[in-house]
């Protein structure tokens, strides 16, 4: 991502773009580029909709149930440090 | 980070891992690793887009953090500190082996559970695939503060980038997303999406 190199001025232009909450049409529609001026995100109703999809998702991963090998493996490596004694 | 382990990029036995006795393996410390399982693991699976190589991940991270948990600071965000090294994991087998690891068609969603959607929500699986196309970087940092629970400075941590740069990756993913699921403006979501984003009532417990 070529914007992303750190200046100074530019961070500065990140932030306040951030700040806004406007809704931009073009930025959320459109074919534009990635530039300063799509930094600013969708409108707020979008962004309600995208924030809850993205923790139904989320949620749901999590609630899965996990494979047995994490277990295993710390149980491993426990009895591995107990032999260290 | 200082304490971010070598990266270790195939997967040497346990026993060919040198581990120094005690340093900061509590059992406070077990513990908090098996509490974060789930949360390393949905965020490597988001990560990732493949629940193989996603496992894998979390595997190698339980395995650095065991490794190195005296360099974890007793107090300060685990989850944050694990997330660290599942990503950073991530990247150097992203740098190696590109789209390899990347599932663009978001196909791990199939075999994942998919509850019914509720009115005017976007529908699941269509956001899977969506976020799926996203470029890595702008999908860690959505997931992150997102769905989480990280802060902004946190996942700026994580990444060792500036918080700046943290909100307008957001920013952009939110911007994809809406372009990726075509949805431009609220009529787009469907009835009740704008009523529903104004008065937020139990977003969760909707009618089945």
């Amino acid at each position: 991502m070529g914007v992303e190199t750190g200046h100074a001025w530019h961070q500065l232009i990140l932030e306040r773009s951030t700040m806004q909450t406007g809704y931009d049409i073009e930025v959320a529609g459109g074919d534009a580029t990635p530039s300063e001026t799509a930094v600013q995100g969708p409108g707020p109703v979008i962004n309600d909709a995208i924030g809850r999809a993205l923790q139904t998702h989320y949620r749901v991963l999590t609630e899965e149930p996990l494979p047995s090998r994490f277990l295993v493996l710390l149980a491993e490596l426990e009895a591995k440090e107990a032999r260290l004694d | 980070m200082t304490d971010e382990p070598a990266v270790v990029t195939s997967e040497p036995a346990i026993e060919e891992r040198v581990i120094v006795k005690g340093a900061g393996r509590t059992s406070a410390f077990r513990e908090g690793l098996v509490g974060e399982m789930p949360n390393l693991r949905a965020f490597a699976i988001s990560l990732s887009g493949r629940i193989q190589l996603a496992d894998d991940l979390v595997q190698e991270t339980l395995l650095k953090a065991w490794s190195n948990a005296d360099s974890y600071q007793p107090g300060s965000n685990l989850r944050a500190w694990l997330f660290t090294i599942l990503r950073n994991t991530y990247f150097s087998l992203y740098r190696q082996r590109g789209r390899e690891v990347q599932d663009t068609d978001g196909i791990y969603s199939q075999r994942l559970a998919t509850p019914a959607a509720q009115e005017g929500a976007l529908d699941l699986a269509d956001f899977r695939i969506a976020l799926a196309k996203l470029p890595p970087e702008q999908r860690e940092v959505l997931i992150m503060v997102g769905a989480s629970g990280l802060t902004y400075e946190e996942a700026a941590t994580v990444c060792d980038c500036a918080v700046g740069t943290v909100k307008s990756r957001v920013n952009r993913a939110r911007a994809k997303l809406s372009e990726l699921l075509g949805i431009v403006g609220p009529e787009d979501l469907g009835p009740g999406a704008l009523t529903d984003a104004i008065v937020r009532v139990a977003p969760s417990n909707g009618p089945t």
